[in-house]
């Protein structure tokens, strides 16, 4: 039934801010603004065409909440890819993003193909989190960034399909040797650089 | 009394069927059975004398009900009904008749009508002693109810600390450990000094000023009247284990909110009431616990949203080492949902969760316990699909850790899940009964109702296994990793009848209680 190489991609990042959204929209083309919190991860599949080549891509959709953490070796062992979603309207969530970004540094395959994706891009005019920082910060990281609106269907295909021709392209340049780290199951620490910035006091009024 | 004859004969059936299945898992799973030969001739016998007597029995119901077909029969599980359960009181002082013992058979047997959860859960979960009085059960509730109310309060007290603490790390970003060294006078005093401003409703203030002259008093004692000072030890805690604790508090509120306006609404039609819920009363009670982006909800799943916030948070407080974890508002939402009052759902929940936490704590012991379970419950009734599970490095059964962590409500109906989980507080309630016996001498009664139907405290994870074990063919031939299996298990999803579940869950209690009864004969 397979055919083509099969990717691993794995989805992180804070509480609602769409993960399940993007991955639903994406391979099933659906939303709903009611997508109840994820426990523990789904698991789903899409056959991509990247210029011709198929390719499986078998994407982890993740549960925001750290206590879940734990778990986290079992999704990005071995992930060719990881997607970290923020919430353009949700500073916290882009400092999750770097917390994230530490940790695959430190737990993941070293050539771990990252995207990172501003999601909610429809609510624009509640943006709190500066485009230019974030696209500067994945500059930096060696990471490609996106805005994306699971709502409208703008920009999820074209976060998926550029992690696919990325891992891809890794592939062919022959660099096999990425499942070398990884598998630390016990030693996984959470990386809490929450700056002190106030969060938008939503929850404390 | 057609029905209540024709619910004594099936639960007979069962029996005989029960006892075959055994067999026919170990036929199917073509394996060894201890039983000899001449056991497999008795079994045929009383195969085909099930096969008999079940379709008359079939013949009868069918004739009597009419709507399904004979062969479902044998699936279809009685409720404990609201006549039942209020002829089980005795009228003089409201006491269960028999310490509850038929009740809790019945509701092992074939759940609730859902007509008297509300009523039947307190018992189960052990908020009401089984032995209790009408007047002791009232006593209760009242003491109970003005505990909650003052974890309300408490809660907001902590908010306001909070808040006045962002006010103040605002103002002196250089300081880098914003939390370092707070003391609750200062913080207290600074709210004060802020005026109560946006930060919560006037009343907590009052209460702070209260607070800040009582201190230092040491006496701990509750039952003060409410024109006494109040006192929030329940703040004093958090306050006292440092700023980790005090972020963790503020980060739980936040991931509350989030998840509740996030709840679905299955369970609408099962409240009335609270479904057709004002627009009004809605608003008031989302503005009370401070929701803010509920807009695209409707009132009934607003008031829900609100009502939710307000008992986590008062349960975030009341357990500070649990705190919130996602998972949790699916394990409150159906007491919300069936019950009136926030107190009593609280408190029912703070029942459940004195088990379920285990699922929610940080080192995963509790659930990893619970998933080795599973691993010995498949090992010791199909070693086929365990040595396939060992082969492909999934012997650790993390595919079934969401069933786990919230007993199975992403897998069921709303329906399904709360008949489901009062099936297992049954059990749960049927061995403290049987401890409690145990100590005074022990009841014959309980012990042959626990015979005919075995409990556990693991009910749950039998009744996952099980669903693992439909997939068994499936999981051999084709899954070659966690990720397959755990994509087959997430597609269980509404695919589930629960009390083929439960029964198939029993049949491998008998089998595990046997087994492991014989290797410790070894």
């Amino acid at each position: 039934m397979r055919q083509g190489p099969a990717f691993k991609l794995v989805l992180l990042g804070d509480g609602r801010v769409g993960k399940t959204s993007m991955v639903l929209r994406y391979v099933n083309n659906v939303f709903s603004d009611k997508q109840t919190a994820t426990i523990q991860a789904s698991y789903l599949t899409k056959r991509v065409d990247v210029d011709g080549n198929i390719v499986t891509l078998a994407i982890w959709d993740t549960a925001g909440q750290e206590r879940f953490h734990a778990l986290g070796p079992i999704y990005y062992r071995d992930a060719d890819a990881a997607v970290l979603v923020y919430d353009i309207m949700d500073k916290d969530s882009f400092a999750r993003v770097k917390g994230w970004v530490k940790e695959l540094r430190k737990m993941a395959n070293k050539n771990i193909v990252l995207t990172i994706a501003g999601n909610k891009s429809d609510m624009d005019r509640h943006r709190t989190v500066d485009l230019q920082d974030s696209v500067r910060y994945a500059e930096s990281i060696g990471a490609h960034h996106f805005l994306t609106s699971a709502k409208l269907n703008a920009g999820i295909e074209e976060v998926f399909l550029d992690v696919a021709k990325r891992v891809l392209e890794l592939r062919k340049d022959g660099s096999q040797d990425g499942i070398s780290s990884g598998g630390h199951r016990k030693s996984l620490v959470v990386i809490d650089d929450q700056p002190n910035l106030p969060p938008p006091s939503k929850c404390c009024s | 009394m057609p029905e209540e004859f024709v619910g004594q004969v099936l639960g007979a059936v069962d029996q005989v069927v029960g006892l075959l299945n055994i067999d026919e898992v170990f036929r199917l799973l073509n394996m060894p059975s201890n039983r000899k030969q001449a056991d497999y001739g008795t079994a045929l016998v009383l195969g085909v004398a099930t096969v008999a007597v079940a379709a008359v029995v079939g013949g009868i119901v069918y004739f009597y009900d009419g709507r399904r077909a004979p062969w479902n029969r044998r699936k279809k599980h009685h409720p404990l009904t609201k006549p039942q359960w209020l002829e089980s009181f005795d009228s003089n002082d409201g006491r269960l008749k028999d310490g509850g013992e038929k009740v809790l058979y019945k509701a092992r047997k074939g759940g609730i009508d859902i007509s008297i959860r509300a009523e039947v859960w307190p018992f189960l979960l052990g908020l009401y002693d089984l032995k209790s009085n009408a007047g002791e059960r009232q006593a209760t509730d009242s003491i109970s109810s003005a505990e909650f109310e003052d974890l309300r309060r408490q809660c907001e007290v902590l908010k306001a600390i909070i808040s006045s603490e962002l006010n103040k790390s605002n103002l002196e970003k250089d300081d880098s450990g914003s939390f370092e060294k707070v003391s609750e006078e200062d913080l207290l005093e600074s709210i004060w000094e802020d005026g109560d401003g946006e930060t919560s409703t006037s009343e907590p203030s009052t209460k702070i000023e209260d607070n800040l002259e009582t201190t230092k008093d040491g006496d701990l004692s509750e039952n003060n009247v409410s024109s006494e000072p109040q006192k929030n030890p329940k703040v004093d805690e958090i306050l006292a284990k440092g700023p980790k604790a005090l972020e963790d508090f503020k980060d739980w509120m936040r991931i509350i909110r989030l998840d509740a306006v996030r709840m679905n609404a299955e369970w609408v039609p099962y409240s009335a009431v609270q479904a057709n819920v004002s627009e009004e009363e809605a608003s008031r009670r989302a503005s009370e616990v401070g929701i803010q982006d509920d807009d695209h909800l409707e009132a009934s799943r607003r008031h829900h949203a609100a009502r939710l916030v307000a008992v986590l948070e008062a349960y975030a407080l009341y357990d500070s080492d649990t705190g919130y974890c996602q998972g949790m508002s699916d394990l409150l939402s159906p007491f919300v949902a069936l019950m009136e009052s926030d107190s009593q759902a609280f408190w029912c929940f703070v029942e459940f969760m004195k088990v379920a936490k285990a699922n929610f704590r940080m080192d995963e012991t509790g659930i990893r316990r619970q998933l080795r379970l599973v691993g010995q419950i498949i090992k010791c009734t199909d070693p086929q699909l365990h040595e396939h599970l060992v082969k492909i490095q999934a012997d650790d059964c993390y595919f079934v850790y969401r069933m786990v962590v919230v007993l199975l409500r992403r897998e069921l109906s709303f329906e399904q899940t709360v008949c489901l989980w009062e099936v297992i507080w049954a059990d749960w309630a049927a061995l403290r009964l049987e401890a409690a016996a145990a100590a005074a001498g022990g009841s014959r009664s309980l012990r042959d109702a626990l015979k005919k139907l075995p409990a556990s405290k693991d009910l749950l994870l039998f009744a996952v296994s099980a669903a693992v074990l439909q997939k068994r063919k499936f999981i051999i031939e084709k899954c070659q990793g966690l990720d397959e299996i755990l994509r087959e298990c997430n597609a269980m999803a509404g695919k589930l009848d629960i009390w083929q579940l439960m029964d198939d869950g029993r049949h491998l209690l008998r089998i595990y209680n046997q087994k492991v009864g014989h290797e410790k004969a070894d």
